[in-house]
């Protein structure tokens, strides 16, 4: 049996401890929360029955714990001896074993040590209820984006345009430091030096001059012939007002029909200044593009060209010097040829030059010699006369009946001393004589047939030379227009689809006078301007024309490869008073 | 009759300014007909440029207002009402600017970052029109300071019922008084839940090894189950409400961090453009 006085401490608001004392007994002491423990500890960290005190063995009090270990003096222990002074922490109670007196086993204070805090507060503590408490700074992430945005897209691009030396190492990133800035794809005739923007881009909120466009693009041509009416229009126009960059990745030029409907739709307003202005007013092809103009060779130098309106039919009359009835030739009955009857195509004469754009020039011996026969002497075939000049012609005729006429087998019999017999040999003076006089007489006499009747005035126009025995004929020169729409680049190969009837009447040319090139309206069958009707071709300005007159343009290569080295830092605007 | 929200302030005279102004910005892009397409650099691309431009620092300026002490309440209703209406104006006026043309660049970074301030922005219209109303449904009379006392008071009374029944029991309770938490991180508060939370746990164990007592300790468990059952329909309810109050401002953390992200691109967006004219 153990009798064991229990002092209960608690501690008044100053924090004085008072006793409690009870008096229990029993065989062994159960410590615990439950209601049948002897050491009634109330409080939910207490197990049920949580320790027993009872004497062992060896005739000492023990504490054992039924579970966990218990904190004896510091210590953690299952089971110990109990000694006056000894200290045990039961989970917020803390037990003291007191010295005992003669009435009692065992004098054990116990007191409420750690009590539990208030439940409000400790949820409280506990709960986070507002977003702010997480640690989330909307003002920090504010910052730290805003910093970064501006050091990456602000301050690292203009360093890399005008301090390239403080950003030096860059160039191994695989982007460039203000390729961030680039709105869009640069064009491919310029992605040599693409990703350096000082090229174009000259200084810093200045709009890109022509002279950046100019140290590369030399000699570009002009809109106008006319010096003064060019600068009067276009002298304050910017190479980059049309050649926008950063648009498409294929080409900076550009076929957009309202840049040039833009001025000559109302040419108007510039004829005021500019009084040499001759065009009209245009804003589609469909609409309201004036007839063609074609540009007619009316003599043998390049500046011998006159434009003609197509509709003014009188003038319109090319004189070539050519006789070239293209019906005959093209005559669905065929004409007439050494092999028999042959029915020719265009291309038998027209073959395209080697860009397929126009065609190559005809040649009579390529095109015209295999029918068109230059023989002379029936007897003779295989000589021809030479297609040239007429001193050429009669130098042959002379040297060919020259030779007949001492020749061992004359092909001819001649009336010598009015007599049919073969010519006289040229075997004494007097008959050398006579067969030369035989020989030019003859020589003249098939020269006229061939000249005036049978060969050449087939094709050509002769005229007589009356004071000249030597020369007696003339050609009139060939003078063939071979373009008549200069200021257009229509390409035939882009048009082979089609055949050449479909343009040009020419199966129904009687006379090589007549012009056979198509006028707007046999184009407008297919072409529909820049929006075209159903059915029809979208044609811009651009599809015919060019903006620039032609020029003689180069590229200057040493600037293209300066380009590719070495990108230039961008100067900055001085600050006033700095030299 | 009910207070008319700040969308209908002043018989809608934001929205009929902004549905004006777009009707404008859409009929001159399309009466336009710049000769490389619409973008930014035409007439009408640096008029919807500047136009927009000054919106979003009118914009940004709300946040300056919002935070100035001396504004009355109408007055801000009145800026409100403006800033979303204007904000919707805005989508049309600046993708009007970009003439539809994207890349990945400064450009296309500070018009995508418009775009999510401002979509952010119609979270916050819907929360602000919708939340408030239901929160007061839900709570009813009680606040959350009520309720944490209402819990904190069942907590003690079914710490002082479990005293007498087992240990797993009491251990369980006393757990889900110590543990339970009301919110918490960032996404906790949002969800509105807590990831094993001890007091729905301890009801579980209660309920479980409550069918092994008997007698006294039977109708004892049974009380505490009931104590803990009320306790949990309040940590709901409390939670509930930190979800909408977290629901209220988190969209906050994207709009506002990135309008200040926005104002640096389009700065960036500026400077570049006229840097390299």
């Amino acid at each position: 049996m153990i009798y064991c006085q229990l002092l209960l401490i608690t501690r008044n608001s100053r924090g004085q401890a008072i006793d409690e004392a009870r008096e229990i007994a029993g065989d062994s002491l159960r410590i615990g929360r439950g209601a049948n423990c002897i050491v009634h500890l109330p409080d939910p960290r207490i197990n049920l029955h949580h320790a027993t005190i009872q004497y062992a063995d060896d005739g000492k009090l023990y504490l054992e714990s039924v579970n966990e270990l218990l904190n004896f003096n510091g210590e953690f222990r299952k089971r110990e001896a109990l000694r006056t002074g000894s200290r045990i922490l039961i989970g917020p109670y803390q037990l003291i074993v007191e010295e005992k007196d003669n009435d009692h086993d065992l004098v054990l204070s116990y007191e409420l040590v750690s009590p539990l805090s208030d439940d409000k507060d400790e949820l409280k503590k506990r709960s986070r209820t507002s977003l702010s408490q997480t640690g989330l700074s909307k003002r920090s992430i504010a910052l730290s984006l805003g910093a970064l945005i501006t050091l990456a897209f602000l301050i690292l691009p203009v360093l890399n345009a005008t301090q390239p030396q403080l950003v030096s190492g860059s160039e191994k990133l695989p982007i460039t430091l203000d390729e961030s800035w680039n709105p869009g794809p640069i064009s491919a005739g310029h992605q040599a030096f693409a990703k350096d923007c000082q090229q174009c881009h000259t200084k810093p909120f200045v709009q890109v001059e022509d002279t950046a466009c100019a140290t590369c693009h030399k000699n570009i041509g002009d809109h106008v012939a006319n010096k003064t009416m060019q600068t009067n229009l276009f002298g304050e126009t910017r190479c980059a007002s049309c050649h926008l960059e950063h648009k498409d990745s294929l080409t900076i030029a550009r076929s957009n029909p309202a840049l040039c409907v833009d001025c000559h739709s109302d040419l108007k307003t510039h004829k005021a200044t500019n009084p040499g202005i001759a065009l009209n007013n245009i804003h589609d092809f469909s609409s309201d593009h004036p007839g063609f103009k074609l540009s007619m060779k009316t003599g043998a130098h390049a500046a011998d060209i006159k434009r003609i309106d197509q509709t003014d039919k009188a003038q319109l009359v090319e004189n070539s010097g050519l006789k070239f009835p293209h019906d005959v030739h093209l005559s669905k009955k065929g004409i007439k040829s050494p092999d028999g009857r042959s029915v020719m195509q265009c291309s038998n004469c027209h073959t395209p030059d080697e860009a397929g754009v126009r065609f190559k020039p005809i040649v009579m011996q390529t095109h015209c010699a295999n029918c068109h026969r230059l023989e002379f002497e029936p007897a003779v075939t295989a000589r021809q006369v030479p297609h040239g000049g007429v001193a050429e012609v009669m130098t042959t005729l002379r040297e060919f009946y020259g030779s007949q006429s001492v020749s061992e087998s004359p092909i001819d019999v001649a009336t010598i001393d009015g007599l049919l017999r073969r010519p006289e040999q040229a075997n004494d003076k007097a008959a050398r004589t006579r067969a030369n006089v035989w020989a030019n007489k003859k020589a003249n006499s098939v020269a006229t047939d061939l000249f005036e009747v049978r060969v050449c005035s087939t094709c050509h126009e002769v005229k007589p030379v009356n004071n000249n025995a030597e020369l007696p004929w003339a050609i009139t020169p060939v003078n063939i227009t071979d373009h008549w729409l200069p200021k257009n680049n229509f390409a035939h190969n882009q048009h082979s689809n089609t055949e050449c009837s479909t343009c040009h009447n020419s199966a129904n040319s009687k006379q090589s006078s007549n012009i056979s090139i198509p006028d707007i309206n046999t184009c407008r069958s297919c072409h529909g301007g820049a929006k075209p009707a159903r059915n029809k071709v979208t044609s811009t300005c651009e599809s015919c024309h060019g903006f620039h007159l032609p020029s003689h343009q180069k590229i200057s290569i040493e600037k293209l490869n300066a380009a590719r080295d070495k990108p230039t830092p961008m100067p900055m605007p001085k600050a006033k008073g700095t030299p | 009759m009910q207070r008319s929200t700040f969308l209908e302030y002043s018989a809608y005279r934001y929205l009929k300014i902004s549905a004006l102004l777009a009707a404008l910005a859409i009929i001159a892009y399309a009466l336009s007909r710049p000769a490389v397409g619409h973008y930014g650099g035409t007439w009408l691309g640096y008029t919807l440029g500047s136009i927009g431009a000054a919106i979003i620092f009118f914009l940004l300026w709300f946040g300056v207002r919002k935070r100035q002490y001396q504004s009355s309440a109408i007055d801000l209703k009145s800026w409100l009402s403006a800033h979303v209406y204007l904000g919707v104006l805005l989508i049309i006026i600046v993708t009007l600017h970009t003439g539809f043309e994207l890349g990945w660049n400064i450009h296309s970074l500070a018009y995508v970052l418009m775009l999510v301030v401002i979509f952010s922005g119609f979270y916050g219209v819907y929360a602000y029109l919708r939340f408030p109303r239901m929160m007061t449904e839900k709570m009813g009379e009680d606040t959350l300071e009520s309720l944490f006392l209402k819990i904190a008071d069942l907590d003690q009374e079914a710490r002082k019922i479990a005293l007498q029944l087992p240990d797993e029991i009491n251990r369980a309770v006393l757990n889900a008084s110590q543990q339970t938490r009301i919110g918490g991180g960032f996404f906790q508060q949002l969800s509105g839940r807590q990831k094993n939370c001890p007091t729905a746990s301890a009801l579980l164990t209660i309920q479980n090894l409550g069918a092994t007592l008997k007698d006294e300790h039977a109708k004892t468990n049974r009380e505490l189950y009931f104590h803990m059952l009320s306790k949990q329909t309040l940590v709901n309810r409390a939670r509930e409400d930190v979800m909408f109050r977290a629901r209220l401002a988190v969209w906050l953390y994207f709009h506002v961090p990135l309008s200040i992200a926005l104002l640096a691109a389009l700065i960036a967006h500026i400077v570049s453009v006229f840097f390299y004219w």
